[in-house]
């Protein structure tokens, strides 16, 4: 089975990417597939910049995701009016628009969205 | 490469630039081939996805001065 996740709110203020990572790393385990598409705040947990000292990184995980196969995009438009720049974010993750949005959402078995 | 049309989506950001592609490939025929000029980053992605979703044939990407240009090719 292919999922889906939708992740639209801020690392570390919100737990809901360290949910979709959990659920990733699990179904991944079991020999599905994932995509990820970044929006609104969600785009802000993809960014290298973010160093969390000694609490758990999101973004290392994040890469060992993209290392898997896991396939993530995030809104262009919602990282420019957040200040992040394509440059800022690690390898393999892409800026993207509605049209991946629509693919993932196409291409997937099951979409789940995580948000407020 | 023939280039039969070309849409100039500067200054749009998503997903206007699709927008705009999907209607201007409907007024077109099967096997001609449109240039987008987009600068928005997401764009790059975008038309790849598009492309892929619709079965159109997306043919390249080029970046030049912060422009990007696509090109795709409308499917039979």
């Amino acid at each position: 089975m292919r999922l889906g996740f939708l992740v639209t709110t801020a690392p570390y203020t919100f737990q809901n990417m360290d949910t979709a990572i959990g659920l990733m790393e699990a179904a991944l385990a079991k020999g599905h597939s994932c995509d990820v598409f970044l929006y609104m705040d969600g785009v802000i947990s993809a960014s290298s910049n973010i160093k969390p000292g000694q609490d758990r990184s999101i973004p290392d995980k994040m890469k060992q995701l993209v290392v898997k196969g896991v396939r993530i995009s995030s809104c262009g438009v919602c990282a420019n009016y957040r200040g992040v720049k394509n440059s800022d974010y690690l390898p393999g993750i892409k800026l993207a628009g509605l049209a991946a949005l629509g693919r993932m959402i196409n291409d997937c078995d099951r979409v789940i969205t995580l948000g407020f | 490469m023939t280039v039969d049309f070309e849409l100039d989506a500067t200054g749009m950001a998503c997903p206007v630039p699709i927008v705009k592609t999907a209607k201007k490939m409907r007024e077109m025929i099967p096997g001609q081939t449109l240039k987008i000029i987009s600068d928005d980053e997401g764009f790059k992605a975008d038309i790849v996805a598009w492309c892929e979703s619709t079965g159109n044939e997306f043919l390249s990407l080029e970046e030049k001065d912060g422009k990007i240009y696509g090109y795709v090719r409308k499917a039979a």
